[in-house]
């Protein structure tokens, strides 16, 4: 029965093809949209795994991150739950550290609207993004450490690869230099006054890192930021400074992967700032790429939708041309499910030939488009080997699914063959 | 053995135009015996012919085959084991072979032994005069031929009735008359019950058995 369905689907192999093609379209869009979202997913996946260790939480201030913090505007665009700021001074950092499963705190300062100067140069890199911590080259956030020091001592400071790009040298060219910081008036956040503009910071450049599309443009010592802060500020000291304004950030370390959701309850709870772990930034990540999956394979759908009125519309003229056939098949002891059979059988190898042409596309497009890709992928810092992934499992849902929309396009024209009289059918002209 | 008793069909045309095509028609035919139908076109032979081969239902009246009332059949079963309809027109499938033509019955019905389906494939070839045709399309062969095809479809499930209906319209005396040789030598080979329709009185003067239909009714 299988081999006169079919035999029935290559006598009109033109319109069969034809036919076809509205599922290899949705199958090539479909695909796509999968193929190509499970690619940046895996790809921002690993960017956010190299950079945060599944032990570390991070600490921040509920306003300063409104998307992860659930924070309640009400109409004035006051958050509702807004509470008095808890200060991130050396206290907290000691009260965090006397936390059971915490290694180790360390608290981090974000500097704004600086600019940098390597002496060498007489550019000035405006808009700079600063970071004052007690960095080490092994350190994760800072992606891929090029070459310096292994730890980042007082007077010292670690610049990013931008830096190096900016100034157009190697990046190794920049060991050994003198850097110099002042604020920068330009700055639409900047509110100066007379004489702001003139104080300057110098250091040593110690060491080179590549944190990718990320931007921390340079990385001074907690003490020296502290002391930058301070002056900057019209502080008396850094520890004035710390006490009163505390850290941006702060980072900690768990003894066990497995304590980070406790010790993040832990302190959300005591102290009302944000703790964010990796598998927070995962799950935010896995939402945006799902939604925007979502979003997209609304338009397969659609797509679908077209191609399985293609099949039916094809069907139902099949049916007027095998009407005599219908009634012979009758005739000849075929019954009204045999006859059903026939004509889904011919339905399910479109959707399945439409599917296997789209994913024939899909993968030949994928292999011949993905090394530029990857290229530019490169180009932008991301750290790719490949972006397209052929995945087998997906391979047979996408082909399964097209025969199921083949089959379900021909269920009513089937139907309608399978119920055909068969004196009338046999005198069908 | 068949069994008519009373059988009446009504065809409804428009509203209120109501044509009896078969109007309380008996009959009583033996098995292995041969019968021909005749009578002028509208006398009800074909309506006759679909309602024993299984493919109109809408009658009332009682047929009785092999001793069980047709209504009581499954009718798919019915078309596939316990009879065959040869037709005028032949009714082959254009796209498959000769030999997939007369194997089409066995693909609806339970599976044989393929040996043995070979071997019948064979036989009827054989007797049809198509071996060498086997693989020749319908629009490749005469209309004789297309009916010897058809002739070997209707067998191919070893069936206990054959109707024929209207088996020579379609094709010249000289065709028309080794066709009914063809069908009466595979009768008496086969011992199936063989009916056939014809307006042709020609055939009907070779068989003994005629029932003559005349607006539905058989002529006393």
């Amino acid at each position: 029965m299988i081999k006169y369905a079919l035999q029935i689907v290559f006598r009109r192999k033109l319109r069969t093809f034809l036919t076809s093609l509205g599922v290899t379209i949705s199958v090539v869009l479909l695909s796509f949209i999968i193929f190509g979202m499970q690619g940046l997913d895996n790809m921002l996946t690993n960017e956010f795994t190299s950079r945060f260790r599944p032990n570390e939480i991070f600490l921040t201030q509920q306003q300063d991150l409104g998307f992860l913090s659930m924070a309640e505007i009400d109409e004035n665009g006051e958050d509702e739950n807004e509470e008095e700021p808890v200060v991130m001074n050396k206290e907290f950092l000691e009260e965090i550290e006397a936390i059971e499963g915490v290694e180790e705190a360390r608290g981090v300062f974000v500097i704004m609207n600086l600019q940098i100067q390597v002496e060498e140069y007489s550019r000035k890199m405006e808009n700079a993004i600063i970071s004052g911590w007690n960095a080490y080259s092994t350190d994760p956030i800072l992606g891929e450490f090029i070459a310096g020091d292994e730890v980042l001592e007082d007077g010292c400071v670690y610049v990013s690869k931008r830096v190096s790009s900016f100034y157009d040298v190697e990046p190794t060219d920049l060991l050994g230099e003198k850097v110099t910081l002042s604020p920068f008036a330009g700055s639409i956040y900047s509110t100066q006054t007379r004489g702001f503009d003139e104080k300057e910071y110098s250091y040593q450049i110690c060491g080179v890192f590549d944190i990718g599309m990320d931007r921390n443009d340079l990385v001074l010592t907690a003490n020296d930021a502290k002391v930058l802060l301070a002056d900057l500020g019209d502080f008396d000291s850094g520890e004035d400074y710390v006490k009163e304004i505390g850290f941006s950030q702060v980072s900690i370390t768990a003894v066990d992967e497995e304590i980070v959701s406790d010790i993040k309850d832990k302190i959300e709870e005591d102290y009302g700032v944000l703790a964010i772990t990796s598998d927070d930034l995962l799950s935010f990540l896995n939402d945006i790429t799902s939604a925007l999956t979502f979003a997209l394979l609304l338009f397969a759908v659609v797509s679908a939708i077209v191609a399985s009125v293609g099949i039916i519309n094809t069907m139902i003229m099949s049916i007027y041309e095998q009407t005599r056939e219908i009634g012979i098949i009758k005739a000849i002891g075929g019954s009204n499910l045999q006859v059903l059979g026939i004509f889904l059988i011919q339905s399910g190898f479109i959707g399945f030939f439409g599917g296997l042409l789209g994913l024939l596309i899909v993968y030949l497009g994928m292999y011949f488009s993905d090394p530029y890709l990857v290229e530019i992928l490169r180009d932008n810092n991301f750290n790719v080997e490949q972006f397209f992934q052929f995945d087998p499992v997906l391979t047979t849902i996408i082909i399964i699914a097209s025969i199921t929309v083949g089959i379900i396009a021909g269920v009513y024209p089937s139907v309608k063959a399978a119920k055909l009289d068969p004196v009338k059918a046999l005198s069908f002209d | 053995m068949i069994k008519i008793q009373n059988l009446t069909k009504k065809y409804i045309r428009g509203k209120k135009n109501i044509v009896d095509a078969l109007a309380g028609f008996d009959c009583k035919i033996k098995e292995g015996e041969v019968w021909a139908v005749i009578g002028p076109s509208g006398s009800g032979k074909s309506t006759l012919l679909n309602i024993l081969g299984g493919l109109d239902k809408d009658y009332s009246g009682k047929v009785i085959i092999n001793n069980k009332d047709l209504k009581k059949y499954d009718l798919n079963y019915y078309r596939r084991h316990v009879v065959s309809t040869i037709f005028q027109q032949f009714y082959l499938i254009p796209s498959l072979t000769v030999e997939e033509n007369i194997k089409l019955p066995i693909i609806f019905g339970k599976q044989k032994n393929k040996e043995e389906l070979n071997e019948r494939l064979e036989y009827l070839l054989r007797k049809v005069g198509l071996t060498k045709r086997r693989k020749h399309r319908p629009n490749e062969l005469s209309g004789g031929e297309a009916q010897r095809v058809a002739i070997a479809r209707a067998l191919m499930t070893n069936p206990r009735i054959i109707l024929a209906d209207e088996p020579t319209g379609n094709l010249d005396s000289k065709t028309g008359k080794q066709i009914v040789d063809l069908l009466l030598e595979l009768h008496k080979e086969e011992k199936t019950t063989l009916i056939i329709v014809t307006h042709d009185l020609s055939i009907g003067k070779h068989l003994n058995n005629k029932i003559e239909l005349l607006d539905g009714k058989r002529k006393k």
